[in-house]
């Protein structure tokens, strides 16, 4: 190994031998053996570097911390939501035949609305109960939650 | 939209042994994954952060992503940390680009004739000037030193998390330290 070799490799990686990649290490020692006061001269900042990286210790994860995960985790367990499908396609039938029943009864159930109907925005809100009833008397209540990206309980 | 991240076949995972339980969704499975790897990914986000709270939001996120997408996970593609650590140094990007630069306030005062070297500052000014000089760093450089220096990756996983070769990873690095040494007034070639 060259004298620019190793100081490429200091000023990459450090002084510490750990941190040199496997290949370069057997040659950076024998470098560090036949040249000690050109590789101490080499290593004096990036040594200096080192110890101050060294300062920078992480904190310890609190237990607060793993138990927020736990918490949060257990809520989005499998049996409350769709699955990622595998495939990355949509289940076409079942979004279908949700669309076609609330079509139906949602014009069905314009069909008896009174002529002084109630506005727009509340009529959409009459029919967002409306399409999740449906959905869960289609037995769809899973896609439906899938479309609307609630869990099964609507939170 | 599922991670499946394109990294190159991996040696055997030494998580494999808790894949299959964490794909079916099995709470010890992921208390396991925390005792393994939270610490690791924690202090992953604290190096390229620099804040102990934002750190902790990181790590939750990874977790409960690892949990979200375990059921899609392909074993054999990629090591399960890997992909961790790949998601974590994404997740701080993301937020050091957001994040507003450090004001020159907090880096410790020192006479403009005779900059004071480092290794003269009081200990506990010298973490905050590390932390500082850290905090000027480019994301990418300090993701690189935070993989490498903290983190122990070898070149050839760091340049996958990030997604770039190893030659390009080892500038970064370079570079990095670099700048390090700069700030910090470490090396009298570049501050004679």
């Amino acid at each position: 190994m060259t004298q620019d070799e190793f100081t490429k490799m200091i000023e990459t990686y450090g002084v510490d031998p750990a941190r040199w990649p496997a290949d370069l290490s057997v040659q950076a020692q024998m470098f560090m053996t036949d040249n000690a006061q050109a590789a101490e001269h080499i290593m004096k900042a990036d040594a200096a570097l080192d110890a101050a990286l060294n300062e920078l210790s992480a904190p310890t994860p609190s237990d607060l911390l793993k138990k927020r995960i736990l918490n949060t985790a257990r809520p989005l367990a499998k049996t409350d939501v769709i699955p990622v499908r595998k495939t990355g396609t949509l289940n076409w039938r079942s979004v279908a035949a949700l669309m076609l029943g609330t079509f139906a009864l949602g014009f069905g159930g314009a069909n008896l609305l009174p002529t002084n109907a109630p506005d727009i925005a509340t009529t959409y809100a009459q029919s967002d109960t409306d399409w999740q009833s449906t959905a869960e008397d289609l037995g769809l209540s899973d896609t439906y939650a899938w479309v609307e990206g609630v869990s099964v309980d609507g939170t | 939209m599922l991670a499946v991240v394109d990294i190159p076949a991996q040696p055997a995972d030494p998580d494999a042994d808790i894949i299959p339980s964490l794909m079916a969704g099995n709470d010890a499975a992921l208390m396991s994954l925390m005792e393994r790897h939270l610490s690791k990914i924690q202090a992953l986000a604290y190096h390229m952060l620099g804040d102990a709270f934002m750190a902790e939001d990181v790590a939750q996120t990874v977790f409960l992503k690892t949990w979200q997408n375990a059921p899609a996970w392909v074993p054999g593609k990629a090591r399960l940390l890997t992909w961790m650590r790949r998601v974590a140094t994404n997740q701080c990007l993301d937020v050091l680009k957001k994040k507003r630069p450090i004001l020159a306030e907090t880096l410790p005062d020192m006479p403009s004739e005779r900059p004071e070297a480092f290794e003269n500052i009081v200990a506990g000014e010298r973490k905050a000037a590390v932390t500082a000089a850290m905090d000027a760093l480019p994301g990418r450089q300090r993701a690189a030193l935070s993989l490498s220096y903290f983190q122990h990756v070898s070149q050839k996983e760091g340049a996958e998390i990030l997604g770039i070769s190893v030659v390009a990873y080892e500038s970064l690095l370079g570079r990095a330290r670099k700048a390090l040494k700069k700030t910090l007034m470490l090396d009298e070639r570049i501050n004679p």
